[in-house]
């Protein structure tokens, strides 16, 4: 192809745009309109990911040890530790520890306990997936030298269920979300395309080839899906940013305290951006491409 | 150039539209098809545009059979046929200008070369004037012009004319046909499909009469008292 005619193409693929302008509204918004409730979909899906991952950290279980444990009992459990991948971390608080700490927190209710500490000495475990507590549970129960788990069963089951209805709300949405834009850009691009027949008739009896033919209507795809991503993005980022905001301003100290944990936009953007484009860009194509096909059978 | 041989045509309902049609068009003539509505002019057309292929028979255009040829090389056979369509095909929100310059975009030619060339056919068809009208601003046989500008802008060796005049005035038919004859002085082959005797009568051509799927008649001017068209 010569370079002044595939001049010529692109340029008449923003010239139809501007033609056929109302239609070119109307494929814009409903792609961006589907790219920002799939990118929203999206962020709220990490964004409680990573709320939960955060509440996870914080609950701890603690293994309470008998007052008679040898140090070949220790040396046993802290080889069980490391051989229990849900572990994360473990800090062993020795009785004289637990005094030291409880006397912090208590004064002198605590003092003079010195001479027959009652308290026990404790490992403090934080897993990395708290919804594969009970399978570490089991675990550790057959050690003897472990008196009492203290676990927080019912935060994690319940978190468990938290992050199952996401990841399902999420999926769920997101594919919805993708099978209704590919319909409605597809008609959307039929119509435009059905606007056209005419012109594309002519060109089929003046000669043009297929490929001749389709390459205005993918320009006016490809630069559609480009404008529909940048809208899409800028709202996503506007929203976004209005919505960590708003949290951040919540009395309630436990909101707050979640904040902390959302995701910073940076460092999404570039991520959401390319899959924005990439989304758009082919959605744009292959819509464009695919419909034109029936109008080539001159 | 043009040439058919036992061409028949049997559309999927039924219709047998041609029936063993045989003719030879040769280079440089000037013929008229003529026949009544439902004889099988529209058809004859669409296989020579290859829009539809024959049922049986072989029709050769430029030395291509058209039984031969791949559907990648369809559109290059249409570059060597220049079409005028009754209801003129003008791509409405284009100017005259952009109308005839479309057809040499399309062949893939040099920019330089189309800014020389269709001012100069539009001023052969006499809408130099004309040229940065878009089609509603202009006449019926205005239109008709840019359209046959279209269809010689690129030198094709044959010009095919679907009822060129079927939508326009009578006074201004005549300067249509008038403009395709001296197209076909500079040894261009024209077929034009027509309704209108007086036309037929006044250039006295070659004229193939088609009468239920068959050439009724094959003979130069127009024939006796019984024709039906």
């Amino acid at each position: 192809m010569r370079f002044g005619s595939f001049k010529y193409l692109v340029k008449q693929g923003f010239k139809s745009i501007w033609l056929n302008r109302l239609m070119s509204v109307a494929s814009i918004g409903v792609l961006a309109a589907c790219l920002l409730l799939t990118g929203s979909a999206y962020l709220f899906s990490v964004n409680v990911e990573a709320i939960v991952g955060y509440v996870e950290k914080q609950n701890e279980v603690v293994l309470i040890l008998r007052d008679d444990i040898t140090q070949d009992q220790m040396n046993e459990l802290s080889d069980a530790f490391t051989s229990v991948d849900n572990i994360d971390s473990v800090v062993y608080i020795s009785k004289e520890q637990a005094l030291e700490d409880s006397v912090k927190e208590f004064g002198s209710l605590m003092e003079g306990l010195e001479e027959s500490n009652p308290l026990p000495a404790s490992y403090r475990l934080k897993l990395k997936d708290l919804s594969l507590l009970e399978e570490t549970e089991t675990v550790l129960e057959k050690y003897p030298q472990i008196e009492t788990i203290k676990a927080p069963t019912s935060v994690a089951d319940t978190l468990t269920s938290v992050k199952q209805m996401v990841s399902v709300f999420g999926v769920t949405v997101v594919s919805i979300l993708t099978v209704v834009s590919l319909v409605i850009i597809s008609n959307t691009i039929k119509i435009s395309l059905f606007n056209r027949r005419k012109e594309i008739n002519i060109m089929k009896f003046v000669g043009a080839t297929d490929a001749f033919i389709r390459f205005p209507f993918v320009v006016e795809g490809i630069i559609l899906g480009i404008i529909s991503s940048g809208i899409a993005y800028g709202l996503v980022y506007g929203g976004y940013r209005y919505v960590s905001d708003w949290l951040g301003k919540m009395q309630s100290s436990w909101i707050s305290d979640m904040t902390t944990n959302i995701i910073p936009f940076s460092q999404l953007n570039i991520k959401l951006l390319a899959a924005f484009l990439v989304v758009g860009i082919l959605t744009g194509m292959l819509g464009s491409s695919a419909s034109i096909k029936k109008y080539l059978k001159v | 150039m043009i040439e058919f041989t036992s061409v028949s045509k049997k559309y999927p309902n039924g219709t047998k539209a041609l029936k063993d049609v045989n003719f030879s068009i040769s280079k440089g003539e000037f013929v008229f098809i003529v026949g009544a509505s439902g004889a099988g002019k529209s058809t004859l057309i669409k296989l020579l545009l290859r829009e539809i292929s024959p049922t049986t028979g072989e029709i050769v255009v430029n030395g291509k059979k058209y039984s031969e040829l791949k559907p990648k090389q369809v559109p290059y056979l249409r570059r060597s046929l220049g079409v005028v369509f009754q209801d003129f095909r003008l791509i409405p929100n284009m100017t005259a200008y952009d109308n005839v310059a479309f057809a040499l975009r399309v062949t893939n030619v040099a920019t330089q070369y189309i800014r020389k060339r269709v001012p100069y056919v539009l001023g052969l068809v006499g809408l130099a004037d004309k040229a940065h009208h878009i089609p509603e601003q202009l006449s019926g046989g205005e239109q008709q012009r840019v359209a046959l500008a279209r269809a010689f802008v690129t030198n094709p060796p044959i010009i095919i004319a679907d009822e060129p005049t079927g939508n326009i005035d009578p006074e201004l038919s005549y300067e249509i046909v008038d403009l395709l004859n001296e197209i076909n002085r500079c040894g261009t082959t024209i077929v034009m499909v027509t309704h209108e005797h007086e036309l037929v009568k006044e250039f006295n051509k070659r004229v193939i009469t088609i009468d239920e799927g068959r050439v009724a008649r094959d003979a130069l001017g127009v024939g006796g008292r019984n024709e039906i068209w």
